[in-house]
């Protein structure tokens, strides 16, 4: 599943620790999922989802659709 | 704030992390102690034997309680890489514990230890969290 949290952290300027810390998961998490080696639990994608005030569809985008 | 309460919960969770990597070689170094001393006759009576093993069972007990605790510290990345660890080095005793019964009954391997296969356990479950880590790096 690819995913825009690169992106959005970028655009926030954070580092993945400051992601981890705001998620509150380890870096390794964070990195894993950035380079689609390891796809979130639900929980965390709503979490991420409030923290960048989006949508889940408009930061996971699914491979078959 | 926020970054001091996760370096607080990181660092809580590396406690947490050798105090349970001290008391799992503590058990095991007791067990091997155990062992060793039935073996060679260090122990004085069987009431002190029998109060060893007890001690060491419920130290046994506590350690795997202990593990538990240290999976629900952990992120779902971490505990992943744990599951599949446990998976892996489950399935593998579970093959080789069946080979080696079957090499035992055909006479192949004469005296069977349990150790070997404990042995085994452990090796393919520090493999398998090695190569999740680096995986997952």
């Amino acid at each position: 599943m690819k995913n825009r949290l690169k992106v959005l952290r970028a655009e926030r300027d954070w580092t993945q620790a400051d992601l981890a810390n705001k998620l509150e998961v380890s870096r390794q998490t964070i990195n894993s999922i950035e380079k689609d080696k390891y796809d979130p639990s639900l929980p965390l994608a709503f979490k991420a989802a409030r923290l960048f005030q989006q949508s889940i569809e408009s930061i996971f985008l699914d491979n078959e659709a | 704030m926020n970054k001091l309460t996760a370096s607080t919960s990181e660092k809580a969770k590396g406690m947490k992390s050798l105090i349970f990597v001290m008391s799992t070689f503590i058990w095991i170094a007791m067990m091997v102690f155990i062992d060793k001393g039935i073996l060679y006759g260090w122990f004085a009576s069987d009431m002190q034997i029998n109060l060893l093993i007890a001690f060491d069972t419920i130290l046994g007990i506590v350690v795997i309680f202990m593990f538990l605790n240290l999976l629900k510290s952990m992120d779902e990345l971490q505990r992943k890489i744990q599951f599949d660890a446990l998976a892996f080095s489950m399935g593998t005793t579970f093959v080789a514990s069946i080979t080696y019964s079957l090499l035992t009954t055909a006479q192949i391997v004469r005296d069977s230890e349990t150790s070997d296969l404990i042995l085994i356990m452990t090796f393919c479950y520090m493999a398998s969290v090695i190569y999740g880590q680096v995986k997952y790096r």
